[in-house]
């Protein structure tokens, strides 16, 4: 058994800003001054000493061949900021990245969610975004036959595919006019989740990337959805070319996780948590760096915050390296 | 309740001063945004979740989130121990002020057909808990990076003695003051909420107005501080 | 607070505990970190904030007021004794599910429970300390609640101290009833009661003084002996403690142990729809038992370092800064 007690730690403090403070007036020369490197949608990549953070009611530029973008709203041709988050310039297209809200999705996206709602031909899912996105019966593959037509029967049976509480991958498909997302599983690649478990973190952390399907050097798979919804499970050798779609709809997980499966499941688990605790980007190579770093803590030791705090910052530290 | 010789109050303020402020954001986990707040022994947290899929579907606006307020006061909250019912009127009350002064300000249509909760608990009560609580929400729908058009900062302002004074404690309010509170918009200086309970000549209103307002801009620099700290402290931490 | 789960994630669950390595890593009988700091609210009595790792926060106040002694009209008892009034309340912004009234079946539940264990004082009902063999601490004439009762008298009959322990849950990560005790413990622990002095005016006529000296304080008596509370939930054949909220989802039937630093067993709960076969549930008790005497002995390890600390800062005039919600 092990219980242990602890004093809050006091927050770090805030040292000698390498992110330069903007006065309000100036807004627009530094945007020229940024202008050198235009960080893509994604925001990645972006250094920190250039960081232009603006909070709500800021004006940003009062430039007006700008155009304004998400984050941002037009007052007396001014573009001022409506949330608190780091500056975006696109060309001439102005935005405003919060750094911890809701997931905000774009077409493509490959994302995790959680079914809330058996509704007619159409499911609810949770995918962390302002509200629920919908995946309609039609934008599934059926089980006998990729391209088989949807009959009456299937609506009848809707739970047989997916029931509440069910977990998926699906990418987005369409905005609905409303801003719901309209998802789709119609890929081998996406469907119902299993042989693993689910971690949530802030959606700003995980990267648009090629992929999002990452088998780990661990022998864990790990999928990093888009919106912050995290599946970390047993790796299954996905062989595209002929996979019996009865199985897609399984609820059933695989019967041979070893034990040693387990402990490495949990230990990407931890680490991702650590991660994320540390409000640090979550993709396939800091995670295995956090991996390796793990490795010299007792599993069980995970949950300390002292020791997800070193994992975090040694995994960092090797990211570092690695781009020199 | 009298000002001494030079004119301090009772906790030793100047007439124009606020009490200590402090505040952060981002302090429960669960939530979207989560905030802070301690204007001297007057301390509240407030939480918001969403914008979310709305839980009641007869509720659900087509065009914008719709606004939910709860405060709740913790029994231990005063000097004297007292529960407060779910239903007490007062707190009602003060979560629809809560709300109707938001209202203008959250760009809503962003989000159409979703929820917004604002869950608000005062922890210590010494004065001027409406202040704190807008105060507070407005640190935690910034720290939810739900779209505002401003900040929303408010403060109360009474006539103590012979002159006015700002951000009242627990002692002055209840020695019969009058007191107001405003809710400013510090871009545009529109005040999106007036509340005042008790008899203020005429005369004097504008005065105490213009106090509070002042009182507002003051608050307006330490909530900036602490969103933008903490906003480059997560930027900073993202690009490594 | 997630209230979905999938089938394939309550497989996973269950045999990750069946061989003893749980989603999150851990064995069956460890518990999360959890950090504790006590008088964190300044106009109270006493206080604490707890939380577990996985994001459970709770803040508990004790607040000593004087009110008239409660008599049993029947037995006539209770004119010697002090009072522990008990109240659970769980914020809404622990759960959207906490909304409105949405919270009252299990703040009720909760404040019950706590009453239940707390208050039980009376030597003269069957104290289940007769129930557990292997009792090795100090005779502990105070009932099973553990708190000496008497001691908070002023005048039989009369006046006495209230306490009124208000615990607050602000965020919900599972294992709420262990939290709000340890909590409840800790904020008991900060307690000080201010001093009495009671005057004999004749005739039967008794009036006190309550000494305001901040130095001249007691602290509350019996408080070693008050009951924490140890949640075993039974996950298929297995039970775990601690459990996440996911892990409490898969819970099918949930044992509450409540027990003293002697290993005295001082109530028990048992709830949720399943079953427990009689065998199982002698283990889970023995289990909780052991459990519960360590978590004891750390805990008050924890205050005790805590008040400590604070001490020595007071004696060399350095001011005690108490984090609370601006801890990390």
């Amino acid at each position: 058994m092990n219980v242990s007690f602890h004093s809050p730690a006091p927050r770090t403090a805030i040292s000698g800003s390498k992110a330069h403070r903007q006065s309000k007036q100036h807004g627009l020369e530094d945007m020229e001054l940024d202008g050198d490197h235009e960080d893509g949608a994604n925001g990645s990549g972006v250094k920190a000493s250039t960081l232009h953070v603006v909070t709500p009611g800021e004006v940003i530029t009062n430039d007006t061949a700008f155009m304004r973008g998400h984050g941002t709203y037009i007052e007396n041709e001014k573009v001022v900021s409506s949330v608190a988050g780091v500056v975006d310039r696109v060309n001439k297209l102005i935005s405003v990245r919060p750094l911890h809200t809701r997931y905000t999705g774009e077409i493509g996206d490959v994302v995790v969610g959680r079914i809330t709602e058996v509704a007619q031909k159409r499911w609810k899912v949770d995918v962390s975004a302002r509200q629920d996105a919908i995946l309609m019966l039609s934008s599934i593959n059926l089980p006998g036959g990729v391209q088989r037509r949807k009959q009456e029967s299937d609506e009848l049976q809707m739970r047989s595919f997916f029931m509440e509480g069910d977990l998926v991958v699906a990418e987005v498909q369409a905005f609905f006019g409303d801003g719901a997302y309209s998802l789709h599983t119609r890929s081998l690649k996406y469907g119902k989740l299993r042989n693993g478990t689910f971690i949530s973190v802030p959606p700003a952390l995980v990267q648009r990337c090629k992929s999002h399907f990452h088998s780990l050097a661990c022998g864990v798979d790990v999928i990093l959805g888009l919106n912050g919804y995290i599946w970390v499970s047993a790796h299954v050798p996905q062989n595209l070319d002929e996979i019996d779609t009865e199985l897609v709809y399984s609820n059933k997980n695989k019967e041979d996780i070893t034990p040693r499966d387990r402990e490495s499941i949990a230990r990407v688990g931890n680490c991702i948590r650590a991660l994320a605790d540390e409000f640090i980007f979550i993709n396939d190579t800091i995670i295995s760096f956090a991996y390796e770093a793990s490795l010299q803590y007792k599993l069980k030791d995970m949950n300390k915050k002292e020791i997800m705090h070193a994992i975090a910052t040694e995994a960092t530290t090797a990211v570092d390296n690695m781009k020199g | 309740m009298s000002h001494n010789q030079i004119g301090l109050r009772i906790d030793g303020r100047r007439p124009a001063e606020l009490r200590k402020i402090t505040s952060t954001t981002c302090v429960l986990s669960q939530a979207d945004g989560s905030a802070y707040l301690e204007h001297g022994n007057t301390k509240v947290l407030a939480a918001v979740y969403g914008p979310r899929e709305a839980r009641h579907r007869a509720l659900v606006l087509h065009d914008r989130a719709i606004l939910n307020v709860e405060l709740n006061v913790a029994p231990f909250s005063s000097g004297e121990r007292r529960r407060r019912s779910k239903n007490d009127k007062r707190l009602l009350e003060m979560a629809s002020f809560v709300k109707q002064t938001f209202e203008p300000v959250v760009i809503a249509t962003l989000y159409p057909r979703s929820q917004i909760d604002i869950y608000l608990q005062v922890i210590q009560h010494d004065g001027g808990t409406l202040q704190a609580c807008i105060n507070a929400t407005t640190l935690a729908l910034i720290d939810a990076g739900i779209a505002m058009t401003d900040y929303v900062c408010a403060c109360t302002a009474g006539w103590v003695e012979r002159e006015a004074a700002i951000d009242l404690n627990y002692i002055e309010e209840s020695s019969d003051t009058s007191e107001v509170t405003i809710a400013m918009l510090p871009k545009s200086s529109k005040i999106t909420l007036a509340q005042m309970e008790s008899r203020l000549h005429v005369d004097k209103l504008e005065e105490v107005f213009r106090l509070a307002g002042e009182g507002c801009k003051q608050m307006y620099e330490v909530m900036d501080k602490t969103i933008r700290d903490r906003a480059e402290d997560l930027a900073r931490k993202m690009t490594v | 607070m997630p209230s979905l789960i999938s089938p394939s994630e309550r497989d996973y669950i269950l045999k990750g505990i069946e061989c003893n390595i749980r989603a999150d890593g851990r064995q069956r009988p460890d518990y999360r970190e959890v950090i504790l700091e006590t008088g964190v609210i300044s106009q109270t009595s006493g206080s604490a904030r707890v939380r577990l790792a996985g994001g459970t926060d709770v803040l508990v106040s004790v607040k000593a007021d004087i009110g008239p002694v409660l008599v049993d009209p029947e037995t006539g008892e209770g004119a010697d004794k002090g009072q522990i009034i008990c109240n659970v309340e769980c914020a809404p912004s622990a759960s959207q599910q906490f909304e409105g009234r949405g919270a009252d079946e299990l703040n009720n539940e909760l404040t019950q429970m706590m009453t239940r264990f707390l208050s039980h004082n009376t030597t003269t009902l069957s104290t289940p300390s007769s129930t557990t063999p292997s009792s090795t601490g100090a005779p502990n004439n105070n009932g099973a609640g553990g708190i000496n009762l008497s001691k908070l008298c002023i005048i039989p009959g009369e006046q006495c101290w209230i306490l009124y322990v208000d615990a607050l849950v602000l965020d919900y990560g599972g294992n709420l009833v262990d939290a709000v005790f340890m909590g409840t413990r800790a904020a008991i622990f900060d307690t000080r009661i201010p001093k009495t002095e009671v005057q004999d005016l004749g005739d039967g006529n008794f009036d006190f003084e309550v000494l305001d000296d901040a130095e001249d304080t007691e602290v509350v008596e019996g408080r070693e002996d008050m009951p924490i509370c140890i949640t075993l939930n039974k996950i298929g054949a297995r039970h775990i403690v601690d459990a996440s909220p996911l892990e409490e989802l898969c819970t099918e039937a949930k044992l509450v142990v409540a027990v003293n630093r002697s290993g005295e067993l001082c109530g028990l709960q048992k709830g949720q729809d399943g079953g427990i076969e009689p065998s199982l549930l002698l283990e889970m008790i023995q289990f909780g038992k052991t459990l519960g005497q360590t978590l004891i002995k750390q805990l008050d390890a924890k205050i005790k370092a805590e008040a400590e600390a604070d001490t020595i800062k007071r004696q060399n005039g350095q001011p005690v800064v108490k984090l609370g919600f601006f801890a990390q």
